[in-house]
């Protein structure tokens, strides 16, 4: 009996010792429950949280994703059947048509690739105007700093907005519009709001507060609080974030075509289906010089903003 | 020791900061330097570990001379010298700990110190660096949750840790308030004295210079216009470093305990 007792005494100790309180000390690691006093240094080093296992414990789920990831995608499945195609392309990308691209000779200039371009920069920089004017109120609304608690409602939209790719939206809105360059036009308004609001959101949440406690002092009302304390803090900031959304809305404008929705990408994704890989590089050329410009152009100016 | 041989300081403008200074400061001396904003002393500490390059004379650190070296020879004099900030310069999103480990910096190569590698020893004088100044208990708590006191202490606390010979402090209770002040004042006292640590500080409280230094530099536009003992100092000096007399309450610094 007695030696049984002892028996059950050892095994609880042994337990005590070996799992319980190291599972218990991994635990508190873990979950930042740390001693919050210390006797002395060494007590403090041997109750000191160990940062790297936040590091390990990061890289081991980031490599678990990427392993994952790369068994899910079929890496050499569908490289045997393009090497003609390529060939196809580099060769048009050798001889573009540069009647197509100015508009002269068996082209109209309404089919010319510069012409594309003013089309599909003019529906980025409407929808782009409107998209940042709706986004306004979006983006004041959805601000803690300016509404308090009440924000979660804009930011909810914000998020529903943001949720659809440009192109699917593209898809919808036709459905509603019809073809053509209107539609590219509604696309950018309603799909910008999500990210320009979003943006106009996150720089009123940093704005200082003390010209804002400055003005409550002096008897400033909300809107003059806005006007005078807010929009000079952020203002510089909202253009570049619009600058920035253009620069976007170039690129999106350009694939939007794909669907039917007006600009550049409809010629791009006609001639690519019909092989006729000249003019098609004479679009791909088209599109390239743009972006770049409106690249350069946007980064310059927003460099000058802030 | 420190030795400055006829030592000058031109900026790049022409403004010459440090005009023809010749100082010695010997092991162990806690040296208050005092002179108006602009005089060249904050110039004067920064090109004691070379933050500021000199231009003309002779700057001697631990019987090195410090005009020429660079590269690895600079790092090796910097991690001998402790040097303490106005605005504490902590790293605010990191753990007490780890600003206090970061000391250490100088005494590992670059792939030891990227990959957080230090010796089980190197961990306990950070902690007890940390307990030397009282704020143990503060070891895991990220240093921007600190009060200002409290983080010039973390600071302190980085300096010792990296076990120097001499520790440069660049106005380190500007931005403190008196009674904060006086407490980190006497901790540089008791680090002085228990730890032979000698200790250079630039101060604006007159009042605080002469209480704790042992020894007192006034500069005024580049030169030393005064060196001595602290008991020294008087009106006709303040005078001369000044421009002119300072007025009781202009000392700053002023919560004395003396006069109760």
């Amino acid at each position: 009996m007695e030696n049984k007792r002892n028996i059950l005494v050892i095994i609880s100790d042994f337990f005590e010792k070996y799992i319980i309180n190291p599972l218990n000390k991994f635990w508190n690691i873990i979950t930042f429950k740390s001693k919050k006093t210390f006797d002395d240094p060494s007590d403090a080093y041997h109750h000191r949280p160990l940062y790297w296992i936040y590091t390990l414990l990061l890289i081991i789920v980031i490599f678990g994703c990427l392993i994952y990831s790369c068994i899910d995608v079929d890496f050499m499945g569908h490289i045997s059947s393009s090497p003609s195609n390529i060939k196809m392309l580099f060769k048009g990308l050798a001889h573009p048509d540069w009647s197509l691209f100015f508009g002269y000779g068996s082209f109209n200039f309404s089919e010319s690739t510069i012409y594309q371009i003013i089309e599909t920069l003019a529906i980025a920089f409407i929808g782009t105007s409107i998209s940042s004017i709706l986004s306004l109120p979006f983006g004041f609304l959805a601000s803690r700093k300016i509404v308090g608690k009440w924000a979660f409602i804009s930011e909810f939209l914000l998020i529903i907005i943001r949720t659809f790719p440009e192109l699917l939206f593209g898809l919808i809105i036709i459905k509603v519009v019809g073809f053509g360059a209107f539609t590219g036009v509604v696309v950018l308004s309603i799909h910008s709001i999500g990210m320009i609001g979003k943006m106009f959101a996150e720089q009123l949440d940093v704005i200082s507060n003390e010209p804002l406690e400055a003005l409550d002092a002096c008897g400033a009302s909300g809107l003059v609080r806005i006007k005078n304390g807010v929009i000079p803090q952020v203002a510089p900031n909202f253009l570049s974030v619009i600058l920035y959304r253009f620069d976007l809305n170039v690129r999106t404008a350009s694939l939007l075509g794909v669907v039917g929705a007006g600009g550049i990408g409809y010629s791009l994704w006609v001639y690519s289906a019909f092989n006729s890989w000249s003019q098609e590089a004479s679009m791909i050329y088209g599109i390239i010089i743009m972006i770049v410009l409106i690249d350069i152009l946007s980064s310059y100016l927003r460099k000058k903003l802030i | 020791m420190i030795k400055f041989d006829h030592v000058d300081k031109i900026y790049p403008n022409g403004y010459k900061a440090l005009d023809d200074v010749s100082l010695t400061v010997n092991d162990g001396d806690f040296l208050c330097i005092i002179g108006l904003s602009g005089a060249g002393k904050s110039t004067l500490i920064r090109t004691i570990n070379k933050m500021h390059d000199i231009q003309h004379g002779q700057l001697i650190v631990n019987d090195v001379d410090i005009s020429k070296i660079k590269g690895k020879k600079l790092r090796e004099l910097r991690k001998n010298i402790g040097m303490i900030f106005q605005s504490f310069n902590l790293v605010k999103r990191s753990s007490v700990y780890k600003n206090v480990l970061s000391g250490r910096v100088g005494y590992h190569n670059t792939f030891e110190n990227l990959f957080n590698i230090y010796s089980k020893k190197e961990k306990m004088l950070a902690l007890q660096s940390l307990d030397k100044l009282g704020i143990l208990d503060k070891a895991f708590v990220r240093a921007d949750q600190l009060s200002g006191g409290q983080q010039q202490r973390v600071a302190l606390a980085r300096a010792l840790t990296q076990e120097p010979s001499i520790i440069l402090a660049d106005e380190p209770v500007a931005s403190l308030d008196p009674v904060t002040t006086l407490s980190v004042m006497d901790d540089f006292k008791r680090i002085n004295k228990d730890y032979h640590i000698t200790i250079v500080a630039n101060m604006h409280h007159v009042d605080l210079a002469l209480k704790y230094a042992t020894r007192v530099i006034g500069i005024k536009q580049g030169k030393i216009v005064f060196d001595g003992l602290p008991s020294e100092v008087n009106d006709d000096i303040l005078l001369n470093i000044y421009g002119r007399a300072l007025k009781h309450s202009e000392k700053l610094g002023d919560v004395d305990t003396n006069e109760k």
